[in-house]
């Protein structure tokens, strides 16, 4: 793997091309992940479409460019103006924003730099020794541990969605009957078609996700009340005193590996790992007291974390297929929409695109680090722009953004179905992410469990005479019932309280 | 206990909202399998369980799930006075940009791409913007600028970069 790996390093340094989207995808990602209102599930799903063009080794390193970038663009709103720019920043403004109002918002920011250069590195480092292990082992699946990974994934995005596990698990749900629109691979029956053409071909990923991700989030920001042009406290000098770095060493390493370990849970997110991390950091720390009030370490630790996750959530995505968090199930989209399956035989079949998604995740991580501290002064003068201008340029994005795949007006009103669909969701306080894991994850898991029947003369006991997919299933329903557990004990309380 | 009551009928509003969001994906389902007859038509070779095995599968979980989200508010319907009370909070700017956003499709087939998205910008640009009474001539000229560089921009990176066959 090594081998590959330095190969994708080289080919991506030697080509400017390469070099250049990999930077520009940074410089996007920053800016984007800085903006409030704009999280890096949104950027993702909006410049998608833009790399339909580009051969698929280009898209990836744009997009990895993006992804790991914007996580360290979401902690620049959430030092100078004390909104995080995207969920996993939302603990770096405890410790951050009181630092930037004491003057010194260059300082804070440079430890977020550090961190997310550290954590990024780490979680990078970890993800290249872990997932050719896990894919190794992941090539002894077949088709009945695919399908219950598949519904392992599902239901752990439901587990950890915000709200009720069970509303989660029924959003999965038109997720799958979504994915299942068109003609049937098998047997070339038309599914949910109506008799139309367009549904004939089904729901391509990208409006899909352009439309809940991106439009979606436009119509939700709109409803909210008028925000006032943000004040953005002043920067200093935009470098750390020498003196503190060793003293969060040691937060930046615990953070770091939290956020790898979090991140490769399927569905558990940024948001938990960074309040682990800062947690942890607070109950280590010999002055608890200082957390909250600006100490380095309540910086340095979560947002460590919070770039160890981009690594950690790779690993299920990229070994078993199934998508770590919602930007990784943005980018499996991209790779199928490129033609490729993630998954074990990934590793067997195109070696050089894992080496590819390594290599341009390490040049985005340096990138980063470069572009931030040389450009941090001009990148906060776009948290100056007015969001209604931004929203509205943003709606534009994805209407011809969603054209823009497959030139055709249908997937503009598509886009703008699901947009639509998910501001109702966000009124009825349901979680759109399940929708996207039931479009990605369907066809694996209707593959898998129509073969396994075959293979099984339609026995469903195959399911469970196999025993990784009996672990799974079992951990499928231990994420299912421990809910209801919840709720029960909490139900008894108040009987017997 | 006003209170407790009123935002008991809030919450059943919502919950029975989300019952029935669930149950309408349902119902479309359930219609569109009934309606289609070649799902059960027996293309489906050998052991193969066929196409409309996941479909049915999943929408059962759909329908089974979607009624079990009624009782919760049918029985806070039943404690609370007999009225749901439909809490909304809905303003009028994010349905007009939805509709102005369904139109627009339409705008570009007519005037072309460049001017539906000037028009576009401009619109709302100044449409959104707060105190744009107060200030008009500042809003006019900001809406002008957003305007002609998302164009710029739409150009550059649709038109000219990945080559999209814009109308």
């Amino acid at each position: 793997m090594f081998d590959v790996f330095a190969t994708a390093l080289i080919e991506i340094a030697t080509r400017p091309d390469l070099l250049g989207l990999s930077l520009t995808g940074v410089m996007v990602g920053i800016i984007l992940g800085a903006l409030p209102g704009v999280s890096s599930t949104m950027a993702l799903a909006i410049l998608l479409p833009l790399s339909y063009a580009m051969p698929t080794d280009a898209a990836m390193v744009f997009l990895i460019g993006v992804f790991s970038s914007s996580v360290f663009g979401g902690s620049i709103s959430a030092i100078l103006i004390n909104i995080p720019g995207t969920p996993g920043a939302i603990v770096t403004q405890f410790d951050g924003y009181p630092m930037a109002k004491s003057g010194r918002a260059g300082e804070a920011l440079s430890y977020a730099l550090l961190a997310s250069t550290v954590g990024g590195l780490l979680g990078l480092a970890i993800l290249s020794i872990v997932a050719p292990l896990i894919a190794s082992a992941a090539l002894q699946f077949r088709s009945p541990e695919f399908a219950m990974a598949a519904i392992f994934g599902l239901t752990m995005l439901a587990y950890a969605s915000p709200g009720s596990t069970f509303r989660g698990i029924l959003v999965g749900c038109i997720g799958l009957i979504v994915g299942m629109v068109g003609f049937d691979k098998l047997t070339d029956v038309a599914r949910f078609d109506f008799g139309t053409r367009v549904l004939q071909n089904g729901i391509d990923i990208v409006p899909l996700t352009v439309g809940i991700f991106g439009f979606a989030e436009v119509l939700i920001n709109l409803s909210s009340s008028n925000q006032p042009i943000a004040h953005v406290a002043r920067i200093n000098r935009i470098f750390p005193p020498l003196a503190s770095l060793p003293k969060l060493i040691a937060p930046m390493m615990r953070g770091s590996l939290i956020g790898t370990f979090v991140g490769a849970i399927p569905a558990a997110g940024s948001a938990i790992a960074v309040a682990l991390a800062y947690a942890q950091e607070q109950r280590l720390s010999k002055e608890p007291e200082t957390f909250g009030k600006g100490a380095p370490a309540g910086i340095v630790a979560p947002e460590a974390s919070n770039n160890a996750c981009v690594g950690g959530a790779l690993v299920p995505m990229m070994t078993l297929g199934v998508p770590g968090d919602t930007m990784t199930a943005v980018l499996m989209g991209a790779l199928l929409l490129h033609g490729l399956r993630p998954g074990p035989l990934l590793f067997a079949e195109n070696p050089q695109m894992v080496g590819t998604i390594f290599g341009s995740l390490f040049f985005a991580i340096l990138l980063t680090l470069v572009f931030g501290f040389v450009a941090i002064a001009a990148i906060i003068q776009f948290l100056k722009m007015p969001r209604h201008i931004l929203m509205v340029g943003i709606a534009i994005l994805c209407i011809f953004g969603s054209f823009a795949v497959r030139n055709t007006m249908s997937d503009v009103y598509i886009m703008i179905a699901f947009g639509a669909v998910g501001f109702v969701m966000h009124k009825l306080k349901l979680p759109t992410a399940p929708l996207a894991f039931g479009l990605v994850l369907g066809p694996l898991l209707e593959e898998n469990l129509r073969r396994s029947l075959i293979i099984s003369r339609g026995s469903w006991s195959v399911f469970i005479d196999r025993p990784i997919s009996l672990i799974l299933i079992l951990l499928s329903m231990a994420a299912l019932l421990y809910p209801l557990v919840g709720l029960y004990r909490k139900n008894r309380r108040e009987q017997t309280g | 206990m006003d209170n407790d009551a009123g935002r008991n009928q809030d919450n059943a509003g919502l919950d029975l909202g989300v019952a029935v969001f669930f149950l309408l994906w349902a119902g479309v389902g359930w219609v569109s399998i009934a309606t289609n007859s070649s799902l059960f038509s027996g293309r489906a070779t050998g052991l193969d369980p066929g196409p409309a095995l996941l479909p049915i599968i999943t929408l059962s979980i759909l329908t089974a799930g979607g009624l079990a989200l009624t009782v919760s508010p049918v029985r806070k319907w039943m404690s609370a006075s007999r009225r749901i009370r439909w809490k909304s909070d809905l303003n009028w700017r994010p349905i007009g940009f939805l509709a102005c956003v369904v139109a627009f499709p339409t705008l570009m087939h007519a005037i072309g791409y460049a001017a539906a998205t000037a028009l576009f910008v401009f619109f709302w640009s100044f449409a959104l913007a707060p105190n744009a009474m107060q200030r008009p001539r500042r809003t006019l000229v900001i809406a002008t600028i957003a305007a002609l560089v998302t164009t710029l921009l739409i150009y550059v990176g649709f038109d000219l970069v990945i080559r999209s066959r814009l109308p």
